[in-house]
């Protein structure tokens, strides 16, 4: 009884959680797909929880034990995808902040005032907001 | 903005003066920018000097001369992403070399015309000023000294080439190397990491001796306890950099 209800409710927890994300648009439809899928089997063995024995016996596996080494490998390859994804928009970030400050620079008074611009020999080789990354 | 008022003194291959560019990445340097700038101006009249603010919160920029231009980076981006902000810079107004100087003091401006002449002379890609080349006796901590050894073999390990001083950040770019690095730069420790990855794509690196002071003010970038970490990291990464190709535009 007790392992249902844990089971159940961390199925409902992470169904809910993703759907709350989605509503105060702090998670994309992508992650809240994916979220509400993990959470379903957790769910499904609360209503049936000799299924993940049977599952095991479907897929001939010997020992349960070895699904939760499948849900860790699950788990390190979200990881995985999420580290990947900060990686690109900490880079993203990089180049935008560079740009603001090169126009910044522009901008300024104090940098209008300074000797002539390259321009008339020199121009621009493309344009400062765009990204290399 | 970049000043074309004073014709440059150095001239490419085809006879054209070479437009040069110092890059001064600086960070809390309000102690030593102005002193460091008004250097490179007197030895170097010529040439275009822009100083990277990493977000510095000791005021940096207010002390920089106005004949200098200030990028100021709305947040500390780290030495990697600051020095890469110069060498776009350079990029976008059409640069044919850029110079790296630090914005401490270290590297003395009386030495930047001659990594500049040598760079144009000889046609390198790049020109690292190094302490070691010529075994003068340049104080450093035992346990730095160590770690650059370490760096200086793996990296002769990897590329085949000995650089006497890997970490130097006093080097001089061509305009394909400024191309390169405003595509891609290293984030954390780029210098030994960038002679990995231009051995890997051919171009020519070359080692000058310099004279460089010891730091008088603000801070170092790796302390002493971050150092180790700093070891396995280059260690690591330029093992790694072997494998990868940060700048495939090249090959189109």
């Amino acid at each position: 009884m007790i392992r249902t209800l844990v089971l159940f409710s961390f199925g409902i927890l992470l169904v809910g959680l993703s759907v709350q994300s989605l509503r105060k648009l702090r998670l994309q439809e992508r992650y809240v797909i994916l979220f509400a899928i993990t959470g379903i089997p957790f769910l499904a063995m609360s209503y049936w929880p000799d299924g993940i024995l049977w599952l095991s016996t479907q897929m001939n596996m010997e020992k349960p034990t070895l699904m939760i080494f499948i849900l860790g490998a699950f788990t390190i390859l979200l990881l995985l995808k999420l580290f990947s994804i900060i990686s690109v928009q900490q880079r993203q970030i990089t180049t935008l902040a560079q740009m603001v400050g090169i126009l910044n620079q522009k901008l300024e008074p104090k940098n209008s005032q300074t000797p002539t611009p390259p321009g008339s020999t020199h121009a621009p080789t493309q344009s400062p907001t765009e990204s290399h990354d | 903005m970049p000043s074309t008022l004073n014709p440059s003194r150095f001239t490419l291959a085809d006879s054209t003066p070479a437009r040069c560019l110092v890059i001064v990445p600086a960070y809390n340097e309000s102690g030593a920018i102005a002193s460091v700038v008004t250097g490179l101006h007197e030895h170097l009249p010529q040439v275009d000097i822009v100083v990277i603010d990493d977000g510095s919160v000791d005021r940096t920029h207010q002390h920089v001369p106005a004949y200098a231009t200030v990028i100021r980076l709305p947040f500390n981006l780290g030495i990697g992403a600051a020095m890469q902000t110069g060498y776009k810079y350079a990029e976008y107004y059409s640069y044919d070399v850029a110079v790296q100087v630090d914005g401490d003091g270290q590297h003395p401006p009386a030495e930047v015309a001659r990594l500049i002449d040598y760079l144009l002379e000889n046609d390198c890609d790049l020109v690292v000023g190094s302490r070691f080349k010529e075994n003068i006796n340049y104080q450093q901590a035992p346990l730095r000294m160590l770690a650059i050894q370490l760096m200086r073999r793996w990296i002769q390990l990897l590329t085949g080439r000995r650089f006497s001083d890997c970490t130097s950040g006093f080097r001089v770019a061509n305009r394909k190397v400024i191309d390169c690095y405003a595509h891609w730069y290293p984030s954390d420790y780029p210098e030994p990491e960038v002679l990995v990855l231009l051995t890997n794509e051919k171009m020519r690196i070359e080692e000058v001796q310099v004279h460089m002071e010891q730091r008088n003010t603000g801070q170092t970038s790796i302390p002493f306890f971050r150092g180790i970490f700093y070891v396995i990291k280059v260690v690591i990464a330029v093992l790694l950099d072997k494998m990868r190709d940060p700048w495939p535009h090249r090959k189109h």
